[in-house]
Parts: structure tokens; sequence; C-alpha cells
């Protein structure tokens, strides 16, 4: 088990998106770059308001080639997708409190990119999605949604 | 404030773009790319009037309008289902299923997976609506174009059929 929004949570899910052959029979051929925008707020004892986490994935076929921290926004060059939400929401999500497609379909979660590409994968998205909310357990050092 | 994402003559406005819903965020910018990748497409868009809603499984309060005017095409969340209008009902994997044809309107319905409401002077505005979201496979507007070609020959040669028959038969009773 891992703490969230550590190296080694990110790690976990490198491995569970890696190791998902329903994943890998969905994935996208194009290399696909994303970035996910952690936004802080006031209920986040993990990202205090008025701080960002910026990590950038990028998918090669079924393969994680960098699931990185950025030291800052993505300029957004070569990016396929940006999705941008408050921390509580991502937390709430990977606590498996909140569904990842209603809360991008109510604006809780910002997409940005080709909604082409989306839809044509919508598959593989929601097979990442259910990755990141259901299967990566996670330690919550400064407690667990909901706050 | 509107978000206009196209150059092309056939704009795609976001109505209230500070507070809008992400499913009209989305529905937006799908719009406006799809409009933006073909000419025929823009076409179509611009060719269509009317409006229908678009309301998400997951969310049955989540209901957005689409309206086409000739000139554009105006996205917006809507208050929630208006008997005038058509209305379709479906998450979003169906939705994505819809749009890269692979899965047909009709199997959708039938399976309850789509809900669809509409009278039937709105069937064609609807059926033109599905073609305009509708991604096409590479390759797929050459083949679309023979199979249109194809068809409209077939008929052609149908009517002239039946042209020829009432002829002959219009000859016969004279005589």
């Amino acid at each position: 088990m891992s703490a969230i929004y550590s190296q080694a949570w990110y790690d976990d899910l490198k491995r569970l998106i890696e190791g998902s052959a329903e994943f890998a029979a969905r994935a996208p051929k194009e290399r696909i770059a994303m970035a996910l925008e952690v936004v802080g707020d006031a209920s986040s004892p993990y990202v205090p308001a008025g701080q960002e986490r910026h990590y950038l994935i990028v998918l090669d076929g079924a393969k994680v080639t960098t699931l990185d921290r950025l030291p800052a926004r993505h300029d957004g060059r070569d990016l396929g997708f940006r999705f941008t939400a408050p921390a509580t929401v991502w937390e709430s999500i990977a606590a498996g409190l909140l569904d990842p497609i209603t809360a991008g379909l109510r604006g809780t979660i910002r997409v940005r990119g080709d909604m082409r590409f989306l839809m044509k994968n919508a598959d593989a998205v929601k097979i990442l999605v259910d990755l990141y909310a259901a299967q990566v357990e996670t330690d919550w050092p400064s407690g667990k949604p909901p706050y | 404030m509107a978000a206009d994402l196209t150059r092309a003559s056939c704009a795609v406005v976001l109505r209230d773009e500070a507070t809008a819903s992400g499913l009209a965020d989305m529905l937006h910018q799908f719009l406006a790319q799809t409009v933006a990748s073909s000419p025929g497409k823009a076409r179509l868009a611009c060719r269509l009037r009317g409006a229908l809603l678009f309301r998400a499984a997951e969310d049955e309060l989540l209901t957005v309008s689409i309206a086409f005017s000739g000139a554009g095409i105006e996205v917006g969340d809507a208050p929630g289902p208006d008997p005038s209008l058509p209305m379709l009902t479906a998450d979003f994997l169906t939705t994505a299923h819809l749009t890269t044809g692979e899965e047909r309107p009709l199997g959708l319905l039938v399976r309850r997976r789509m809900r669809v409401r509409f009278r039937l002077g709105q069937a064609l505005f609807l059926w033109r609506v599905l073609g305009l979201l509708r991604i096409a496979p590479e390759g797929a507007p050459a083949r679309a174009r023979w199979r249109w070609a194809l068809a409209v020959g077939l008929l052609a040669l149908a009517a002239l059929a039946v042209l020829a028959v009432a002829l002959v038969a219009l000859t016969t009773d004279n005589r």
C-alpha cells in the first residue's frame, strides 16, 4: 500500500495499467500524452488551497512510458489531453467515492483535448479511470475522504 | 460569455462557458472539432435547422441543448426535458460507440442502452444530427460516396424501369 500522491502510488498505478490485459486489448495505437492537474482546495489535507500539483502521463500503446510529477503546469506542446480538478475530487475518486466519468460530465473534472480521439478510445478511457478509481490500494496518512 | 472554437463558416458556440457542465463543454469541443475536421460535416451542420436535447444517463439532471440555426451551432446546459424537442439519453460509452459506429442506433434502442424521444416530424432531423456526430473511420468518405452513388444509380434505374413499364402499359391500353 502506498501513500496518496507519492511516487510509489503512481508506480503502483503504472504497474496496474501495464498489467491490465483488458487495457492492452483496447489501448490506443497512437502515443498519447496527458496532463493531470490537481488544484489545491480548502478541504484537502494533501494539496492546500493556493497550491497545484502537475503530472504528465504518456501512454504508448499499452505501455506507460512516462508518469512524472512536473515542476510546473505543462505548456501544452504535444499534449493530447488536460484533466483539471480540485484535489478533493481526485482524492475522492482514488478513495472510490466518486465516479470519474460522472465527475467529467458534471464538469468537476475539466477535460480539454481531442474529443474525437476520446470517443474512439472510450473503452480504454473507461478501463483507465476504473483502474485509477478502484484498484489502487491507497494509504491516507493525513486522513481519507470524505473530509 | 460564449466560446467559439471554430474559424469555419459554421461556428460552434458554448453558451455560458464559465458555468457550463462538463457534458456541455465536451459536446461543444466534440462538435467544433467535428465541423473543423471536414468540409462535408461543416456543410451538413450549416444545413441543419432545429434543436435537440442530449441527456446523460449517468446523471439525468444533466441535459444539454444543441441548437442548429443554419449559421452555426449553440451548445448549452438546458434546465431539463422539453417536450417540444427531441431528446436522446445515453451513457458515455454508449454515446462513444454510437459516434464511432461501433453500435447502430437501432441496436442500442432495442437493448435499451439508449432512449430517444421525438415526434414523427423530427425523425429526419434527428437522423441527420446522428450522421453529423458520427466519426467516419479512416478511408470511409470515399467508400460512403461510392455507396451513395450506387444507391442513387440503382434508384434511378428502378425509376426508369417503372416509367418504361407504365409507358408500355399506357401504349397497350390506348391500342
